[in-house]
């Protein structure tokens, strides 16, 4: 039985698995009761800027009901883009934090 | 011991290398007397339907029909579920393409992310996600 998860969205929004990634991260928190981290990376990172609609709301029920919320540094400064650009409640992590979530937790799915 | 694998599929549906993977894989695992289920997400959920036959004139060559006949993976599904692997659907992005109404091929289930897939969860030693 798994315990953790990590949920990596590389896509924007538009793409599909955007939405995929952040549903899948919601349901394993919310009816699975995994410790549930969401990864921003690539074009993933615009699904942090505040984003209108489903994504947004979902994404801020999540980090309000205890999901955690990570951005790769790499990908925001590559697009030009700071924390500040971002919703509250992100972290900003390097690739090393990365690795050490993937080493931690019990399974790790790419969207 | 024996094992369970969850495999989060979101390829399909023909002629899809990651679809065709997940089928094999899923083969392999099985005959090794380990378990399987498979969640079928975005894309990959137009693989639980059964085909519907079209009755009028096609143009189809026959070469092209057999070339595409040779990547459908109906069969193998019904296989692997026979053999005992549990298949279900996302019926949200079922719902999303308009294929929420089709008939299922024999033993794949109606699911959703929030019930069926964490059910799988519960049961599963290694998870895996398959698709681009």
């Amino acid at each position: 039985m798994l315990h953790s998860m990590n949920v990596v969205v590389r896509k924007a929004p538009g793409d599909e698995a955007a939405i995929l990634g952040l549903r899948a991260a919601w349901s394993v928190m919310s009816n699975g009761g995994l410790d549930t981290q969401l990864v921003y990376i690539n074009d993933g990172v615009f699904n942090l800027r505040g984003v209108p609609g489903y994504i947004g709301g979902l994404l801020e029920r999540f980090i309000e009901e205890g999901g955690t919320v990570s951005v790769l540094r790499d990908s925001l400064e590559q697009r030009g883009l700071t924390q500040d650009d971002l919703v509250d409640g992100v972290t900003v992590v390097d690739q090393d934090d990365i690795a050490d979530l993937v080493q931690d937790a019990d399974a790790t799915v790419t969207f | 011991m024996s094992k369970t694998v969850t495999m989060i599929l979101r390829s399909g549906s023909t002629e899809n290398d990651d679809a065709n993977f997940c089928m094999e894989l899923a083969e392999a695992i099985l005959s090794r007397g380990d378990g399987v289920n498979i969640f079928l997400y975005g894309n990959a959920c137009n693989l639980g339907s059964k085909p519907v036959p079209y009755d009028g004139r096609s143009p189809i060559s026959d070469a092209l029909r057999e070339h595409m006949d040779s990547f459908m993976l109906s069969e193998k599904i019904e296989g692997i579920i026979a053999k005992g692997g549990k298949i279900a659907t996302c019926h949200t992005t079922e719902y999303s393409r308009g294929i929420e109404g089709l008939d299922y091929l024999e033993g794949v289930e109606w699911g959703d992310v929030g019930n069926t897939f964490n059910r799988y969860l519960l049961s599963t030693d290694l998870l895996i996600s398959i698709g681009r």
